[in-house]
């Protein structure tokens, strides 16, 4: 079950960030709302599933990118490690303020390696720090407000993980 | 626990490189079919309605600017319809020349009407994806067109979505010419100020509100799709070549229905 609303989730949030975001350009950018998701979901699975759903997710991004196929994926997955480093030294992405502060960090590194990506392609020239900044802060906003709505759903899943863990538990007691 | 999460990080690492090899040599295409064929209908249906709510918001931010704006817009009115009555004599005029000359206009049969299925998931690069694929007769490198003025080229075709790359992003390159005074040069994006025309000759004479066209060498883009108009140039003794700030009338990040150049 906690799989189907993971599934769900992503799907929706990847329409929304490709289609809908892509074409209506609130603040003038299109936020990584994956990444937030990914945030969100990654207190309801283990380590090996959270990789797996992050290389998924840059696998979708990179299917609907024109250029750079792999920085995504890559991103995503180095996203996740991410999260699980935080989670070892204590962050719990349950927590609001450690949420907001692990989608603002996740959302920066993301423009920055874009920037840099870009940078490569173009020698730089064609980028300017104050647009780059500009456009850092207004994704941040949009993406705290997409955390701020889905939120609700990461304790849907804890609640139906917990239930999971406890029917798991009661059948290996029966089977014992 | 611990083990599992190491074999599954390094099975990330192996997949991810066997992708980026996979994806080099053409393997994902059949895999990007199948996902552009399911996701273009939807993409299409959630881009239609994210244009709506842009428009909406963008149209609120823009309520203080609209007395000064319909007043620039009213004297371009004015000074445009000047310029029509001047253009219907050398329409006739170019009308009888072409045929005299046995040339022939664009068929309208040959532009194929499109429409815009997803974005580029970032805020740097600028590509989109349309909902017409090698089923409609869409090849790689075509330009695309939207109300007259060049749009960008396919770079990557499947069975019924392409991928377009935007005149705007700063890797695009198009050699440009000014229609008036044929000064040339090359045209590509900067993110966030629109288009700029490079590499003019400081002896090439480049004006404001001069139109720059595509020139139709060095690529596969034909020759004369319009670009945009000149807004400001900048011409500095020390500097080898001029340059020119170019902008278009289009806004690229709210387009919806496009053209595809299927030949001229």
């Amino acid at each position: 079950m906690r799989y189907i609303w993971i599934g769900i989730a992503t799907i929706i949030s990847y329409f929304l960030e490709v289609s809908f975001l892509g074409a209506a350009r609130l603040l003038g950018v299109v936020p990584s709302i994956l990444l937030v998701l990914l945030v969100v979901v990654s207190a309801a699975l283990d380590p090996a599933e959270l990789v797996a759903l992050a290389a998924l997710m840059g696998m979708l991004l990179d299917l609907s990118s024109g250029a750079d196929f792999g920085l995504q994926t890559v991103f995503y997955v180095a996203a996740s490690l991410g999260i699980l480093v935080t989670r070892r030294v204590g962050t719990d992405s349950e927590r609001w303020f450690s949420s907001i502060l692990l989608v603002s960090g996740m959302v920066l590194g993301h423009g920055v390696v874009v920037a840099v990506a870009v940078a490569t392609i173009s020698g730089g020239s064609s980028l300017s720090l104050g647009l780059l900044a500009s456009q850092a802060v207004s994704e941040v906003l949009l993406c705290i407000a997409y955390l701020i709505i889905i939120r609700p759903l990461v304790a849907f899943l804890r609640r139906d993980s917990s239930s999971l863990s406890i029917q798991r538990r009661s059948m290996r007691r029966a089977g014992g | 626990m611990r083990n599992r999460s190491r074999r599954v990080v390094v099975a990330s690492v192996v997949v991810g490189i066997l992708l980026l090899w996979a994806n080099r040599l053409g393997l994902l295409n059949p895999l990007k079919a199948v996902v552009g064929f399911v996701t273009t209908p939807i993409g299409r249906t959630f881009a239609g309605a994210g244009t709506g709510v842009g428009e909406f918001f963008g149209a609120v931010g823009q309520i203080r600017t609209l007395s000064s704006d319909n007043a620039d817009l009213e004297r371009q009115v004015a000074s445009l319809q000047r310029q029509i009555s001047d253009d219907t004599e050398l329409r006739r005029e170019n009308e009888s020349l072409k045929r005299q000359l046995n040339f022939g206009t664009t068929p309208v049969d040959k532009l194929l009407p499109a429409r815009v299925a997803s974005y580029q998931p970032d805020n740097l690069r600028q590509f989109i994806t349309i909902d017409r694929g090698t089923r409609d007769g869409i090849r790689e490198g075509l330009a695309v067109v939207s109300e007259g003025y060049l749009v960008g080229k396919i770079i990557e075709v499947l069975p019924t979505s392409s991928r377009v790359f935007l005149v705007t992003d700063p890797a695009f390159r198009v050699n440009a010419v000014d229609q008036v005074t044929r000064a040339s040069g090359t045209v590509h994006g900067k993110i966030g100020s629109g288009l700029v025309m490079d590499k003019i000759a400081q002896s090439d004479k480049i004006a404001q509100g001069e139109q720059i066209i595509t020139s139709g060498l060095g690529g596969d883009l034909p020759r004369g799709l319009l670009i945009g108009q000149v807004e400001t140039v900048d011409n500095r003794d020390n500097a080898v070549f001029q340059s020119a700030q170019v902008s278009s009338i289009l806004r690229f990040s709210r387009l919806e229905t496009l053209f595809v150049v299927l030949g001229i």
